[in-house]
């Protein structure tokens, strides 16, 4: 049986799954579930600023040693200093209004799935991305849940595509979290 | 970087391998602001981790992926694609054992797709080589 996941519960008619009497879950199983209502909803764009710094300490956290990290900023433009492709983990992963979303509903008991990176090209110091996050996709596969959401990321200043991140984010049922 | 006409399906890009301490799960957390207690905090990750145990983020391998498919490519401006299905957890103590192999090259767009991997001693896919690829932009 497919359960209702409306977080507001159900009257007359579900709004989630449009049922007219839809199962509601029983308390002993009271689950955490995201709510699929959100799918397809947009979040307001917020912008990243990419910093020399950051670049430097996000390479040496992969273990990626290359002289442009390092050298004398005074030595070395800032267009130069090229984010290795997962970079953008700082700015795309775990966003703060999609986990503190009151409407979806997710919370910590939680592990990566998956993680695609495009990019239309590298990141560099001196960037400043402007980010549109929405929710893709949500999936129920009985003991957890998997949250696809996706950020397009472009140049603030020119309006070029950067990179788009896909991320699917597990989470569990029935478990404290 | 290796030049295009020299890539060929098959091909498997040099290996490395890592041993992940915790003082890298801490490293990365303050990196990349992922400070979800999972990856440091023993109580917490005892309740639901898949191992019971504190594990690695899923971006550090796929980070440690990525550094040697760039570290092959010649740098990070030549991926234009990067992607990781995170299948089995990474314990702290674990080696992680991490490569590619081209499974395709577009002449037209000149670009090599790898399938990429992290595994540990036992095989266990961290970062699944059968969902798992890069695509690099060669000349």
């Amino acid at each position: 049986v497919r359960r209702c996941r409306s977080p507001a519960g159900c009257s007359a008619r579900c709004s989630s799954c449009a049922r007219l009497r839809c199962p509601r879950p029983r308390p002993e199983e009271a689950v955490i579930a995201l709510n699929t209502d959100r799918i397809g909803h947009r979040y307001p764009t917020y912008h990243y600023e990419v910093s020399r710094e950051k670049i430097r300490e996000y390479a040496a956290a992969t273990g990626v040693w290359e002289d442009r990290y390092t050298a004398d900023p005074a030595a070395v433009p800032a267009e130069e200093v090229v984010a290795p492709p997962t970079f953008a983990a700082c700015f795309t992963v775990g966003r703060g209004d999609i986990f503190s979303d009151p409407e979806l509903g997710a919370h910590w008991n939680l592990v990566h799935g998956s993680q695609e990176y495009d990019c239309s090209r590298a990141i560099v110091a001196g960037d400043l991305l402007a980010c549109s996050p929405s929710i893709v996709d949500i999936v129920d596969r009985g003991k957890f849940e998997l949250l696809t959401f996706q950020i397009d990321c472009t140049d603030a200043r020119t309006g070029e595509h950067v990179l788009t991140s896909r991320s699917v984010i597990i989470f569990f049922k029935n478990q404290e979290g | 970087m290796p030049a295009f006409d020299e890539v060929e399906v098959g091909q498997q890009i040099p290996s490395q391998s890592q041993t992940i301490e915790q003082a890298h799960l801490i490293q990365y957390a303050g990196a990349s602001g992922d400070f979800n207690p999972l990856h440091w905090q023993e109580e917490f990750a005892a309740n639901v981790s898949p191992t019971g145990g504190i594990i690695a983020h899923g971006m550090l391998s796929m980070g440690l992926v990525s550094r040697v498919v760039t570290d092959w490519a010649g740098g990070p401006e030549h991926v234009a694609r990067l992607s990781a299905s995170f299948r089995a957890p990474c314990p702290v103590g674990a080696t992680l054992h991490l490569g590619g192999e081209v499974t395709a090259v577009d002449a037209d767009a000149r670009t090599a797709t790898l399938a990429v991997w992290a595994e540990l001693d036992d095989g266990s896919k961290v970062v699944d080589r059968r969902s798992s690829e890069a695509v690099v932009r060669l000349t």
